[in-house]
């Protein structure tokens, strides 16, 4: 209790009258509508590609290699240098960027919170163990480990889901530990405990589902960090192949023509930076909804 | 306590040697290619092979990689043929001088935005307006705002060199290997601002990203602070505002922004693997991804291992930075 | 009685996404030099609006006093500018807040956080400052305060922080202190020990106390006068023993039910009672009066129109049932 305890009520109550009214046009969720529209427009480019689409991006043409963009018609973003269509080629390209951001995020996000779950909740040595797990993999920071690992797989799309896995699961492991920590200790896990369920079950089922809140928010910043590193580490030549069509392996190629062609290099960014920018927008926003303790934040 | 956190470190200190380690030793591509001269006979081959230990067993490898460790000794690189500890240290001044000015660029600007975007909060221009800013920042990837850079700074209205730290033919003498030190150590204007030419697009791109990150944490964790009793107990106290925020708000706040830095060094680190890669900086970062394209894997791990070791030294120093700011902790 | 502070008309509200919440809706009542005025009531009921408001410290944005004038010593603190109001604020009116755990600052030593009490309002150098604050940790009963006043609070047991926070308010001797819940937050026999500092000091300094309560055993033990609040405005005001002797008002006679009597005889077998329901949405109050909603006794035009005060002497009542 302290001194802006009736200013909580205040909240508190306005909170609930809110519920009532369900008024869904609130500005609180202005940030989900716009980000949550970015995010579902490339999904749905990216899944009607083969449709939207106006060229095939694999189509070679030398005779129309490195057009500048806005000067033609049928080639909207311009060529590269072997005369591909760049507009159809980030089309293509939102695929593997948001199958490998959403993919890694998933699995990074089920290895981490069930070791997180299973560290917090067994304690003891088992914690210990897994903590120093924990701490040898954050003594690589940023991606230092994703480049690492795909150092030694090579390239592929299934290679760096893994060196993404490896190098993510980490956060994930370490948010879930600590609200299993404090959760561990409510009187249903103790209830459950007590009328002799199994371990795992009470995890699953009565530890894991209050973790989700603030386990759906960090997903979401997750698979925005997730694509920039991928394409990072793509365009470090440590990514997918260079003949898949994804918007680091572009700006790699567009790097050689940077002067020339700048466009080569300024589109596949700015699909980076608006996809990005919509998913970060999304994460605050049900990070405002979801966790009001942290609304405004 | 020092004592205990030192000796905590090693097992982990072992643990990313051994992955280290082990992955790049697993991995495909044999750099006996790089040590072998072409058209050269099986027998020559194998003895090669004997000569730099590469025929012995992983675990074998890994023993006699910690002895030789130890004492100091990483091994001969396999491109260059030289000390991989001597090859990676001459880098490391380039590298050290880029992290640092990005981080006083970043430190500089973000934490005032972040105090003053909190204190102002929900205000049109200082919050609303420093905060969209931020969150463009963070979405931003670095190596394509390097590239923009470079092509409109470099390249349509050839202002700044796109590359390298210091003018093929502009002489410096070498005393700490910071450019920017150097210069003015010696007095030598001409290379200083050469040197500044040339450091300010790589230093730019990497603290915006940071600035952006920083910016909203110290927001966030000023707000928290601001929502304390003992902020109330200070103003109540008849305290002037800027005395609460100043002193009895951002004394409390320094944790998390002590914490900032910490993350930041380890963005810096890694980042300066892409932003030396990108502006050409003859850093350890840009030596790596030429190694790792060599496969010179004694360069790699040598490289990986520094960069650890210094994220867990200077993070194990802040962790005593915490004691010294806040009484309650104890290590 | 010579009025210290006089609140008129007083309304403080918040502004919220979604819509204007009248914590304090019109308020009216004073405290006379060196007296002891209780405010009671349930959470959310105003009380420590009211205090942030005479010290004008309400958390802006969202909150800000919109109307109204608090008058201490005849001027209006709503009237001055930042700078004046910094320097009644500590020096004239001081406020012991609620949880004495969180209310210290941690980084600093106590001794410091008294000092700095000193050094605003006193103009005294640091190690002057330093002695006074060694010297007030002795006034409030901290053993050993040479020592004590270079420690840090989470050194310190909540019952000592509290007496830290008293000897913080009381170092400029204000004319007027304001406590909030000041021992809610404490052990039991740690309130009593608080309350009796409290009782003493106040006589040592001849300063007057406005006394933020739920506790009406506590208002029974400190107060002269009472003032009862229920969502943002005062309902019943009235001489301790006028009021305990004869609630008039339905919602302090809920209270003083709902109150166990321990030391009373004639209460022993009877139960206790609670108020029914909650304190109203401040967002979407009841027609009429705003207690009608939980009051067994409302009568037709409850519902209705609002009442106003109705006088009995000095005994002030806001209920239609005391019209006559």
């Amino acid at each position: 209790m302290d001194i802006d305890q009736p200013i909580r009520h205040v909240d508190a109550v306005a909170f609930q009258f809110s519920r009532i009214k369900k008024r869904i046009f609130r500005k609180k969720y202005l940030k989900i509508y716009v980000g949550g529209s970015i995010f579902l427009a490339l999904l749905f480019a990216s899944l009607l590609a083969p449709i939207i689409a106006p060229h095939d991006p694999a189509k070679l043409d030398l005779t129309l290699k490195l057009l500048r963009a806005f000067e033609s018609e049928d080639f909207i973003l311009g060529t590269d240098n072997l005369g591909r269509d760049l507009l159809s080629r980030i089309i293509y390209g939102s695929r593997i960027s948001l199958l490998i951001g959403v993919v890694s995020v998933l699995f990074a996000a089920t290895l981490g919170a069930l070791l997180g779950a299973i560290s917090a909740y067994f304690g003891k040595y088992v914690d210990e163990l897994i903590m120093k797990v924990v701490e040898i993999f954050l003594a690589f920071p940023f991606l230092l480990l994703s480049i690492v690992i795909m150092a030694f797989l090579g390239p592929g799309l299934t290679n760096i889901i893994i060196a993404l896995v490896l190098s993510r699961w980490v956060q994930f492991c370490r948010l879930v530990r600590g609200e299993v920590l404090s959760i561990k200790g409510r009187d249903h896990v103790v209830a459950a405990k007590a009328l002799g369920a199994k371990d795992m079950y009470i995890i699953v089922r009565h530890i894991l589902p209050y973790t989700m809140p603030s386990l759906i928010v960090m997903c979401t910043f997750e698979v925005a960090l997730v694509i920039i590193y991928e394409s990072s580490l793509s365009f470090l030549g440590l990514g997918v192949p260079a003949s898949v069509p994804t918007w680091g392996t572009m700006l790699a190629e567009g790097r050689t023509y940077m002067m020339a062609a700048p466009w080569l290099s300024v589109f596949p960014g700015l699909a980076i930076f608006v996809t990005v920018l919509g998913i970060n927008l999304l994460g605050d926003g049900l990070r405002d909804v979801l966790d009001p303790r942290m609304r405004g934040r | 306590m020092l004592r205990r956190r030192l000796i905590g470190i090693l097992p982990v200190f072992l643990g990313v040697s051994l992955i280290v380690f082990v992955l790049l030793r697993l991995a495909p591509g044999d750099p006996l290619s790089l040590l072998v001269p072409d058209g050269s006979s099986q027998a020559e081959v194998e003895r090669i092979r004997h000569e730099w230990g590469l025929d012995r067993s992983v675990p074998v490898q890994y023993w006699e990689f910690l002895k030789k460790a130890t004492l100091g000794d990483f091994g001969e690189s396999y491109k260059y043929r030289e000390p991989v500890s001597k090859l990676v240290l001459e880098r490391l001044p380039a590298t050290v001088e880029l992290a640092l000015l990005s981080l006083l660029i970043s430190t500089m600007v973000a934490i005032p935005i972040g105090i003053v975007s909190a204190v102002r909060r929900n205000s049109a221009l200082w919050d609303h307006g420093t905060m969209s800013l931020a969150l463009l920042g963070t979405s931003m990837p670095p190596f394509w705002l390097g590239i923009m850079l470079i092509i409109v700074l470099g390249g349509q209205l050839n202002l700044l060199p796109v590359g390298g730290r210091l003018t093929y033919g502009i002489e410096l003498t070498h005393i700490t290997g910071l450019y920017l030190l150097d210069s003015i150590l010696t007095l030598n204007w001409e290379a200083f601002s050469d040197a500044c030419r040339h450091i300010i697009m790589p230093a730019f791109t990497m603290g915006v990203v940071m600035a952006a990150m920083a910016a909203r944490i110290t927001r966030s964790s000023m707000l928290d602070v601001l929502g304390q009793d003992y902020i109330t107990t200070a103003r109540i106290k008849g305290l002037p505002e800027r005395t609460v925020i100043l002193k009895h708000c951002l004394r409390n706040s320094l944790c998390t922004i002590v914490t900032i830095l910490g993350i930041q060094l380890g963005t810096l680190l890694a980042g300066s693997i892409i932003i030396e890669t990108v502006f050409s900086w003859p850093g350890v970062g840009s030596l790596l991804i030429q190694a790792i394209g060599y496969r010179d894997y004694r360069v790699v791990q040598f490289t990986v291992l520094l960069f650890a070791f210094i994220y867990i030294l200077v993070n194990l120093l802040l962790d005593f930075v915490y004691t010294w700011i806040d009484p309650r902790v104890r290590i | 009685m010579e009025k210290l502070l006089e609140i008129v008309g007083l309304k403080t509200h918040f502004f919220l996404d979604n819509g204007v919440v009248p914590a304090i809706d019109g308020l009216d009542f004073w405290i006379g030099r060196g007296e002891t005025v209780g405010v009671v009531g349930e959470s959310g009921s105003g009380k420590s609006v009211t205090a942030l408001s005479i010290m004008g410290v309400v958390p802006n944005p969202p909150g800000k006093t919109v109307e109204g004038e608090i008058l201490f010593e005849g001027s209006d603190l709503l009237a001055y500018d930042a700078e004046q109001m910094r320097r009644i604020r500590g020096k004239e009116i001081a406020m012991i807040l609620q949880d004495p755990m969180t209310s210290l600052n941690p980084v600093f030593t106590i001794g410091n956080q008294i000092a700095e009490v000193f050094m605003l309002h006193g103009g005294k150098s640091h190690p002057e400052a330093i002695e006074g604050a060694i010297e007030m940790l002795q006034v409030v009963g901290i053993p050993n305060p040479e020592k004590r006043v270079h420690e840090y609070p989470h050194q310190l047991s909540g019952g000592m922080r509290q007496r830290v926070m008293i000897a913080m308010a009381l170092s400029c001797t204000p004319k007027l202190l304001i406590a909030d819940e000041p021992t809610t937050a404490l052990d039991v026999t740690i309130q009593a020990q608080t309350l009796a500092l409290m009782a003493s000091l106040k006589d040592r300094y001849k300063m007057a106390i406005m006394l933020i309560t739920h506790n009406l055993g506590i208002v029974a033990e400190m107060c002269q006068r009472v003032v009862v609040m229920y969502a943002g405005k005062m309902m019943e005001e009235a001489e301790v023993e006028s009021l305990f002797a004869n609630p008039m008002h339905p919602y302090t006679r809920g209270l003083l039910r709902s109150l166990p009597g321990v030391d009373r005889k004639e209460r022993r077998h009877q139960r206790l009672v609670a108020i029914p329901g909650i304190v109203p949405n401040l967002l979407n109050l009841p027609k009429g009066c705003r207690f009608s909603t939980r009051c067994e006794e409302h009568i037709g035009i409850c519902k209705e129109e609002e009442p106003p005060l109705f006088a009995r002497d000095r005994h002030r009542v806001r209920c239609w049932l005391m019209k006559d």
